[in-house]
């Protein structure tokens, strides 16, 4: 039975981690000029939130245990 | 704009932090009315950031929330123009600024999410023989299972805050189903001397979700001012 349990600690060594993290660094935080004129390369679609946590999982599973074909969204 | 911010802190225990910026960059530090704003200068802004100098932020904004204690991380990329703008920043706001960081002084965040491990969708019910009927049943099934899953995800995320237990979870923000494959997407606020004892407790196995534990980081959860 595969382990259902991931726990995360270093954001470099994961891609869901980092996304995670991004998430947390593009959408919260304090806002003090509400300015941002300035586009982060490649995070782009990380900004779109909790819904990309999915890919990365997608691909966590992918590197670490083989899937069922269940898990895979639709 | 040449200043890329990355938190305020108390100015007290500002002195003497030596930091590089981003890119090896000179990392400033703006002292106004008992803060201290962080931030890379550069001498000309980059056309783009990327993800390196994301995570490079990340890295700086730990180290000084670690050696101070609180922090305040700015939402990335916040540029501001100069030195003075910051000043006039931090004089416009201070009270909401130093209000913020008594609240995450010695707290840090930790993030916890679960992951439906299968899909919601029930197969259509054998014999319904007209389309019709068959869409039907079909919505009906699909409200029923959505309900089904806010409720679970609720009681997931209840069970996560009975676990830190009220001594340790200082402040907590919740996402019941924010998509269809994520049950529940949790920021906790905890004692930064516990948090490694709350994320070990944390850890476990549940039948229909895989849970993920991150942090400790700043908190980016818990700066938002009005």
């Amino acid at each position: 039975m595969p382990d259902k349990f991931a726990s995360l600690s270093a954001p470099s060594s994961d891609e869901l981690s980092l996304l995670e993290l991004a998430d947390r660094l593009l959408n919260r935080g304090v806002v003090l000029t509400g300015e941002a004129t300035i586009s982060v390369a490649g995070v782009d679609l990380i900004y779109l939130g909790l819904n990309v946590v999915l890919t990365a999982v997608e691909n966590l599973r992918g590197t670490r245990e083989p899937a069922p074909a269940r898990d895979h969204p639709a | 704009m040449n200043l890329l911010l990355h938190a305020i802190t108390p100015l007290d225990a500002a002195a003497d932090t030596p930091l590089a910026g981003l890119r090896e960059q000179p990392l400033v530090r703006v002292d106004e009315q008992g803060l201290a704003a962080w931030a890379t200068e550069f001498r000309e802004a980059p056309d783009q950031l990327t993800r390196t100098d994301l995570l490079s932020h990340h890295d700086l904004v730990t180290r000084l929330d670690e050696r101070l204690d609180a922090s305040l991380p700015a939402r990335f990329p916040t540029w501001v123009a100069d030195v003075e703008s910051v000043r006039r920043i931090i004089r416009s706001r201070r009270t909401d600024l130093a209000t913020s960081l008594d609240r995450v002084r010695g707290r840090t965040e930790l993030s916890v999410t679960a992951v439906w491990l299968t899909d919601d969708d029930a197969p259509p019910a054998p014999g319904v023989a007209t389309p019709g009927k068959r869409y039907l049943l079909e919505r009906r099934q699909a409200f029923a299972g959505s309900d089904r899953r806010r409720q679970r995800a609720g009681e997931l995320a209840d069970e996560v805050e009975r676990l830190v237990g009220p001594e340790d979870l200082i402040e907590a923000r919740r996402q019941v189903c924010p998509s269809k494959t994520v049950a529940m997407s949790m920021a906790l606020l905890v004692p930064r001397v516990r948090a490694a004892e709350v994320k070990a407790r944390l850890a476990r196995v549940e039948p229909d979700v895989r849970i993920l534990l991150n942090g400790p980081w700043p908190p980016y959860s818990f700066v938002a001012i009005g």
